[in-house]
């Protein structure tokens, strides 16, 4: 009994770490650093050319060429998910060495628990077939009554099986524990124990009798199959509620990520589904027509709408690149590198409009916002000229002459 | 009376009865396994079902062995079959002929052959093109394998088709065959 348990008890250990493994790789981890992103991305890439290894792991040029594009497009601030996507574009799902939930890869991750219990169960049925024996709790007193007294008149016949053996033990004990009783010698329950195990023997020997006749071997199963597959019941209810507590652990763990998503790794900051669509849309254009402003402009708004500061100063840059002269997208640029913080950088590009054109509004009311981000008393000036150079009907009007009303009434 | 030392005998037979039905089930299950399997057996490996076919082709733009540059853009209108191609591998020097062949015979009918020299250094490719008797057509350096990469390469030779709209048609994994050229390259030149 104690080397079962110590086996159970080992394999319920087991499987409690291997659930906690699951469980662990399965939920988001902090935030790491650049280094252990990309050698988290390339760990679940396979590698084209090696295809048993991880883009992480394979030593092929064409993993080396896969871990450059993964750096640099985490330089450019890609999500995980976003260049996992690239590459499943690429090269299909195959690609990704966890398969993701939607679809037949679900049978993945389902199958290993579900061989893993029913390898457990019938692992435990078969080693307890041995065991069946049918285990009376009511037994028939008269009929050990009856056996005793037939024993002790030497009239019983007892046949030379097994199943006799016991029987001669069992009365042999009775007998003994009565006459101990009738001298004098009483230990509790020896009797009621001894009379437990006469019946017992009873039943054995008529199973094992009955077993031994040649011609009627069929009805002798039945019985202990049926008490044997009671026995089995708590197991495999045990069994079952564990694959329940597992399934559901994974299942909630899971739940954030949706049903294309990829297993593991750290989940982005989500926005919806509409914009991210919108997103790529306008990134594939962007790819495809790398020379023309008007889509790098429009991919840039798009990134600053999603707060992807640093992109859409990239993308408007670019544009700018095309088409230098255009003050418009160089003040996008402008306001832009302001929200992002780059104060330097959004100052420079600022003073570049205003040489070319001094009395252009929006530069200067951003020429005014970024003297006063850094205090400079010179900003109060420029805010003044902004108000008088503004058309009526400027949206800035308002904002100027709030910061103006500020600092003169504070 | 019985003698004590005999040995129990082996249990009975009748346990055996309940076990052939589950044999027949694993049998089921092993049969069920082989045959999920062995569609794969079918398969042409050669015939790759890329997940960019009917798609706009991956751009392809970039200097070229010889110094030039080349953008695959500037080619719509024609069909261009792009090879990719390395001087460590022995098939795409098989193959070389054949694409030869190609660039003389089909480009009357619009066809532009351009190689993906990926992987590889510029010194061993023209030397490899040096050994083949010359260079056909261009080949854009890529020395990182990036371009493989944005192609969805597995390995070399490897060879996709971009029809005259700029769609990626057909791929070709493995050392190209005339066969292959004649059924699905020509009939894209036919279409106007």
């Amino acid at each position: 009994m104690n080397r079962r348990l110590a086996l159970v008890l080992g394999l319920v250990a087991l499987l409690g770490l291997a659930v906690a493994g699951l469980w662990r790789a399965a939920t988001p981890a902090a935030r790491p650093s650049p280094d252990n992103r990309a050698e988290a991305i390339a760990a679940v890439l396979r590698c084209p050319t090696c295809q048993g290894l991880s883009v992480a792991d394979s030593p092929s040029t064409l993993a080396a060429g896969m871990r450059d594009i993964i750096d640099e497009q985490i330089a450019q601030g890609r999500s995980p998910d976003e260049i996992r996507a690239w590459f499943v574009t690429r090269y299909g799902p195959w690609i990704l060495l966890s398969p993701s939930f939607a679809g037949i890869g679900w049978l993945a991750w389902a199958l290993p628990a579900v061989v893993v219990t029913t390898g457990v169960a019938g692992a435990l049925a078969f080693a307890r077939r041995g065991r069946a024996r049918p285990a009376p709790a009511v037994i028939d007193e008269h009929v050990v009554d009856q056996t005793l007294a037939a024993y002790e008149a030497q009239t019983l016949t007892v046949n030379d099986t097994f199943g006799g053996q016991r029987l001669e033990s069992a009365l042999l004990l009775l007998h003994t524990v009565r006459a101990d009783q009738a001298g004098g010698v009483t230990a509790p329950g020896a009797e009621r124990f001894a009379r437990e195990r006469v019946a017992l023997a009873l039943a054995v020997r008529a199973a094992s009798d009955r077993e031994n006749e040649p011609a009627t071997t069929s009805d002798a199963a039945p019985a202990p199959i049926a008490r044997k597959a009671r026995r089995g019941l708590p197991w495999a209810g045990a069994a079952a509620a564990f694959t329940l507590v597992l399934t559901g652990m994974v299942a909630t763990s899971l739940a954030p990520r949706g049903a294309d998503g990829v297993l593991t790794g750290t989940l982005p900051d989500a926005p919806t589904p509409a914009a991210v669509a919108r997103l790529d849309g306008l990134r594939q254009a962007a790819d495809r027509n790398p020379r023309d402003p008007d889509v790098r402009l429009a991919f840039g708004n798009a990134l600053a709408d999603a707060d992807r500061l640093d992109e859409a100063a990239g993308e408007y840059r670019a544009a700018l690149a095309q088409q230098p002269d255009d003050a418009r997208i160089r003040l996008v640029l402008v306001s832009t590198l302001l929200r992002a913080g780059d104060v330097d950088a959004a100052r420079a590009e600022v003073d570049r409009v205003l040489a070319e054109d001094a009395d252009n509004p929006d530069a200067v009311l951003l020429r005014g916002l970024i003297q006063l981000r850094q205090g400079e008393p010179a900003a109060h000036a420029t805010l003044r000229r902004f108000l008088i150079l503004a058309p009526a009907s400027h949206p800035g009007i308002e904002l100027a002459n709030n910061l103006l009303d500020q600092d003169d009434h504070p | 009376m019985t003698s004590v030392g005999e040995v129990a005998p082996a249990r009975p037979t009748a346990h055996h009865r309940a076990r052939w039905p589950w044999l027949v089930v694993l049998a089921a299950a092993g049969l069920v396994v082989a045959a999920v399997l062995g569609t794969g057996l079918g398969r042409d490996p050669t015939v790759v079902d890329s997940v960019l076919l009917g798609r706009p082709a991956p751009p392809l733009a970039g200097s070229t062995l010889d110094g030039d540059s080349f953008d695959l853009d500037d080619y719509r209108g024609k069909v261009v079959l792009v090879n990719v191609w390395a001087s460590w591998c022995a098939p795409c020097r098989r193959e070389y002929p054949l694409l030869e062949q190609a660039v003389s015979g089909l480009t009357p009918l619009g066809l532009q052959v351009v190689g993906i020299n990926t992987q590889d250094t510029v010194e061993d490719a023209r030397a490899f093109l040096k050994d083949m008797g010359g260079e056909n057509f261009p080949s854009v350096v890529d020395p990182g394998g990036r371009l493989a990469v944005e192609w969805g390469t597995f390995g070399v030779p490897e060879t996709f088709v971009v029809g005259r709209d700029g769609q990626l048609r057909a791929k070709y994994v493995g050392e190209l065959s005339g066969d292959w050229i004649t059924t699905t390259v020509l009939p894209l030149l036919e279409q106007r």
